[in-house]
């Protein structure tokens, strides 16, 4: 635990590369889980607009991000 | 650039891309040039001079696991990602965290990677060579960053090392 504190401080420190490729983790996170409920949204018969609202983005950028894997 | 490269470097530089394809990494990084380096079929100089320091095909596989480094990333954020796996598997099914659907196209390369090549370029100029090949690559490879450093420092070694080391084989081949 107290590793862990020692780490958030390091991400919130004075290192910004750190700190940045923390960001980036945890875009590739992010990215994998939108795909996962996307997927399964589409799956479920879900519009675009559907997902695009509960993502709170544009329908234009959820299908621009998404829309291919589901040319069907 | 890529007509400078012989055949041998354009596999290196094709075959990177597959392995950051095959990773499902999203992006091609100069770490996964050096695994394509590391893992060239035939005869290589830059191969024979890794294998020597220890980093092979395998161990360098394993170095660059990015699931690795980015458990790391995350909890300094606070984040365990293991947690957040198990949940990922108990609501979506199991193999649901390793069947990433995979996004089709091309994938891009990382500024880092480009700067590699462009590296391995003036390498090849720096060293009077006409065209750009394995060695040249490993050695822009070796300067090109953060991504290289890591994946080495796992293995216990340094890139000025490697880079001293491929810099001698070639002095001595010629």
């Amino acid at each position: 635990m107290e590793d862990l504190a020692k780490l958030t401080i390091a991400a919130t420190d004075d290192h910004p590369g750190d700190g940045l490729r923390a960001v980036a983790a945890l875009r590739r996170l992010l990215d994998r889980l939108e795909d996962l409920h996307v997927e399964r949204a589409r799956d479920r018969g879900w519009s675009w607009e559907e997902i695009a609202g509960a993502l709170g983005v544009t329908k234009q950028t959820v299908h621009r991000k998404h829309g291919r894997k589901f040319r069907r | 650039m890529f007509e400078r490269f012989t055949r041998q470097a354009r596999g290196v530089v094709t075959n990177a891309v597959d392995i950051a394809g095959r990773r499902k990494d999203g992006y091609v990084r100069p770490d996964h040039l050096l695994l394509a380096i590391a893992s060239i079929p035939e005869e290589s100089q830059a191969a024979a001079v890794l294998k020597r320091m220890g980093a092979t095909r395998d161990a360098l596989a394993v170095a660059i696991a990015p699931e690795t480094k980015d458990a790391a990333l995350l909890a300094t954020l606070g984040i365990d990602l293991d947690e957040v796996r198990r949940r990922v598997e108990y609501s979506f099914g199991e193999g649901a965290w390793a069947r990433r659907s995979a996004r089709p196209g091309h994938i891009p390369f990382t500024p880092d990677a480009k700067k590699a090549l462009e590296l391995s370029l003036r390498h090849a100029l720096a060293l009077r060579s006409k065209s750009i090949d394995d060695r040249h690559i490993l050695l822009g490879v070796l300067d090109s960053g953060r991504d290289v450093k890591d994946a080495l420092s796992v293995l216990g070694l340094e890139p000025s090392q490697v880079k001293r080391n491929m810099l001698d084989a070639m002095k001595q081949a010629s």
